[in-house]
């Protein structure tokens, strides 16, 4: 075969798996729309849910939600940088950097059930701490820091040497280098990371639904040991009362509400990548 | 001889020595490794205080390792090892000291400018961001003045606070110098500054040197012989890894001690 006809029929395929991608996307994205949007009105998303979720709307759900994963990121975001400041910087032994680059992908790969069951046991059964919204944001954000973490990894070990070098060579030491050279050009890295690693929290049940949320009678919580809602268990829920047609409504309107919050920090996450890539280039 | 770890900057200033027939930079003996392979053998050599001092020779002949030992930016090397001695005003700058002290007196520039992304002040003022005996006013004046060393001041005044990267790379180098100079080094180390910048701007750099030359050692790497024929006091000559000769630049110019040195500064031809 020659290989212009291999050019072509990959050329092909691969707009073939796009196209494919596209129209699943359009799909979804149109039920998702076309049955939320008549849920959905500025009542709905202020106002709490009533009767079961079959009536009212997802506040406290959407706060839940927000607080969960924004507390996981506070917690994920130093460590994630601490981590990364010492893979770049520190390690010096190869086979260790390897294991430690192994470590994180594997921990990225562990599937949010599994963070779940580990909450569950760690916390709730051995530290008893019961349903708490906490419990669930450090879940979390155990789960996002491989995102973080490697993004940020990736954006320090692409600096160019002569920074540092430039940096020792001023009489800075290692500190002093970390913080003027190479975490102003990690830090963008790590927002990027940061937004990769929300996008998916946001939308995860699995890893809190033992562990953090309780489906009714929930509001903004008071102290660390106490349950939220959330978005995607609300909708868990609702649909488990499929019979209802009202709480099915409801559940598609919570649904658009969380995909709406996935696209705006998926976007984000595409804009600072962009953004900090020019700005290091320049 | 072990030192107290803080007093080296001290004990650097105290030693004044003016006659330029005594040597600034001393290195005995001293022999590089990365791994196994010996880059850097028997080096015994000397660099005179306030004059130009070219190091000359073929590329990988250890020009830059050289250099990178005297300020120790290759102890970071984890494959790098060394032996000997480098006496900087006699003391040797190889021993247990503060090494952030000792680079600070031996400023470092290189081959390609390295400018932070940041602004002009920030840039020539970067080395100063950990210290905090210099007032608002005295960093201005510090800024005016290394700018106007390095005839930059013209052309950057009125935009000091627009991104350094903006300049032309013969600008963004003599940043690079007027950065180094901020921080008020004995010695200037400049590996090959030159060679990624158009001759107009080569020329700047060189008259620069002439000019700065007074007040600190220069230590110049370059593979562009004419460039040392122009600007050196004393020359280098480097091969694989060895001094091959040095002297004045007359002397190696004219009436060479061995015939390799003849050889590759009329014809470039090196057979070391
Ligand atoms: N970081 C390093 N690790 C291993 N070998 C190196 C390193 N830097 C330089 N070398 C080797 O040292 C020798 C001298 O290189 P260098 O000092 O850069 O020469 P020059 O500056 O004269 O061109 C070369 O053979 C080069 O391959
Ligand atoms: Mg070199």
């Amino acid at each position: 075969m020659n290989r212009r006809l291999i050019n072509e029929v990959f050329t092909i395929f691969s707009s073939l798996a796009a196209l494919f991608c596209l129209v699943v996307l359009c799909f979804l994205l149109t039920v998702i729309v076309s049955q939320g949007f008549p849920a959905l009105s500025f009542k709905f998303i202020v106002s709490p849910a009533k009767n079961f979720g079959a009536e009212g709307g997802v506040l406290y759900q959407l706060l839940g939600s927000l607080l969960l994963v924004i507390c996981a990121g506070v917690i994920s975001l130093p460590i994630a940088l601490g981590v990364a400041i010492y893979k770049s910087e520190y390690l010096q032994n190869s086979r260790l950097q390897l294991l430690s680059h192994l470590l994180l992908y594997a921990l990225n790969a562990v599937p949010s059930v599994v963070f779940g069951i580990f909450g569950l046991i760690f916390f709730v059964n051995i530290l008893h701490t019961g349903l708490s919204w906490f419990v669930g944001s450090i879940i979390l954000a155990l789960m996002i820091l491989p995102t973080i973490t490697l993004s940020c990894y990736q954006s320090m070990s692409s600096i160019p040497h002569s920074y540092r070098d430039t940096a020792y060579a001023l009489g800075f030491n290692n500190w002093q280098t970390v913080i003027q050279v190479v975490l102003p050009q990690g830090i963008g890295g790590a927002i990027t990371g940061l937004l990769m690693g929300l996008t998916r929290a946001i939308g995860e049940t699995a890893p809190i639904m033992f562990i953090a949320t309780a489906f009714s009678g929930v509001t903004i919580p008071q102290t660390l040991n106490t349950p939220v809602s959330s978005l995607p268990t609300h909708i868990l829920a609702l649909t488990k009362q499929a019979t209802q047609p009202q709480a099915l409504s409801n559940a598609w309107g919570a649904s658009l509400v969380l995909l709406t919050l996935v696209l705006i920090l998926s976007i984000s996450a595409l804009f600072s990548r962009h953004y900090f890539k020019l700005r290091t280039q320049r | 001889m072990k030192m107290n770890r803080t007093g080296v900057t001290q004990l650097l200033q105290q030693v004044a020595i003016e006659d330029s027939q005594i040597p600034c930079i001393k290195m005995q003996e001293f022999n590089a490794w990365f791994d196994k392979n010996q880059v850097l053998k028997d080096i015994n050599l000397q660099f005179n205080l306030h004059q130009i001092n070219c190091i000359i020779g073929p590329s990988g002949s250890g020009k830059s390792t050289l250099l990178r030992s005297i300020n120790r930016i290759n102890d970071d090397i984890t494959s790098f090892k060394h032996q000997g001695e480098i006496l900087l005003k006699g003391i040797n700058v190889l021993a247990d000291h503060d090494v952030t002290a000792i680079r600070k007196q031996l400023g470092m520039v290189f081959q390609k400018p390295c400018v932070f992304p940041n602004s002009i002040r920030e840039n020539i003022l970067f080395g100063l961001q950990f210290d905090n005996t210099y007032s608002l006013q005295q960093r201005q004046t510090i800024m005016e003045d290394k700018l106007k060393a390095v005839a930059l001041w013209n052309e950057v005044q009125q935009r000091l606070n627009s991104p350094a990267t903006d300049l032309s790379l013969g600008q963004q180098q003599r940043l690079c110098i007027a950065r180094t100079l901020a921080v008020n080094p004995q010695v200037l180390l400049l590996d090959e500054p030159t060679s990624s910048l158009d001759p107009v701007s080569s020329r700047a750099i060189e008259d620069l040197m002439l000019q700065l030359k007074d007040r600190y050692t220069i230590i110049f790497v370059t593979h562009n012989i004419l460039q040392a024929k122009r600007i050196a006091d004393r020359l280098i000559f480097m091969c694989d890894g060895q001094v091959i000769e040095q002297g004045n630049k007359e002397q190696l110019f004219n009436n060479p001690a061995k015939q390799q040195t003849w050889d590759y500064l009329n014809n470039e031809y090196c057979n070391c």
